[in-house]
């Protein structure tokens, strides 16, 4: 089944690096779709069907950690697997992280077999 | 950790993430190795509070940035993209540094909020040397760029 899937991070060159990091990985991806924060992921989110989102912590605007608190308010957006791929490397964060209903973590920098790792377990429910 | 085991632990960071992010490569060097024949350089910085507070930077040559766009999406320098994504570039290899650094020195428990990167082109010559001769920079050579770091951290009471 092609996925479709989000990215959202406010760097353009982390976006474009998921992208061909999903391809290169092998991942059946539908259509890709872009946001800067987490607002405008929201905004994606309620207009588009959804698989899976990839999204970093610390952006301007809306983080992503309040993006997952507002998916978690809603019936259908808190169903959509999230996997943050951020820098941070904190235990206690991850722990947060994972207790907020998020799926998996990533840490940067990644490699495609991390990638295709992830969304592998996450498609096959586990 | 003292000051010379947090700058050998930065610059041992550093040439790793920009190794595995951008597939350039470091090399050791002594401050009076360097040689800087660029007029221009770029800054990014960025800061961090939690378990502690403080801020990191790095100014690269101009001509560096492209380099590691290019390196980073896999094309080639002179590609169009390459300009649009130099800065943002510049940006992620600061971030991700900013992260693993405040990990190996604070360990896997402690917790930060990491501020958004920013950026500053045009710089001259002259601030380039004033950040090179500080105590606290940490020189750094990389696919034969020099690299200026400075850190700075403070403990939250």
């Amino acid at each position: 089944m092609a996925l479709n899937i989000l990215v959202v991070d406010d760097s353009k060159v982390v976006r474009s690096v998921i992208k061909k990091t999903l391809d290169i990985a092998g991942v059946d991806v539908g259509n890709i779709f872009e946001a800067g924060d987490g607002k405008e992921a929201l905004e994606i989110l309620d207009k588009e069907w959804i698989d899976l989102v990839f999204a970093d912590i610390n952006m301007p605007v809306m983080t992503g950690l309040e993006m997952v608190d507002r998916m978690k308010e809603d019936g259908i957006l808190q169903t959509i697997p999230v996997v943050i791929v951020s820098t941070e490397g904190s235990e206690t964060r991850i722990e947060e992280l994972k207790a907020k209903g998020v799926r998996a973590y990533i840490r940067k920098p990644f490699t495609p077999e991390t990638i295709k790792k992830v969304v592998d377990e996450i498609m096959e429910g586990k | 950790m003292d000051r010379k085991e947090l700058k050998n632990t930065i610059r041992d960071v550093f040439y790793d993430i920009i190794e595995k992010s951008a597939f350039m490569f470091g090399e050791e060097v002594e401050k009076d190795e360097v040689d800087v024949n660029y007029d221009k350089f770029v800054r990014a910085d960025m800061g961090f509070v939690g378990d502690a507070k403080g801020e990191i930077s790095i100014m690269v040559p101009e001509a560096m940035c492209p380099e590691i766009a290019a390196n980073f999406l896999g094309v080639d320098p002179e590609d169009e993209k390459v300009n649009e994504y130099s800065e943002d570039a510049l940006k992620e290899i600061l971030n991700v540094t900013c992260g693993h650094v405040l990990t190996a020195i604070k360990g896997e428990r402690a917790v930060f909020d990491l501020t958004v990167p920013n950026i500053k082109r045009g710089i001259k010559l002259k601030e380039w040397e004033k950040l090179f001769r500080s105590e606290d920079s940490i020189v750094c050579m990389v696919d034969d760029y020099p690299v200026l770091i400075k850190f700075s951290i403070k403990n939250e009471d």
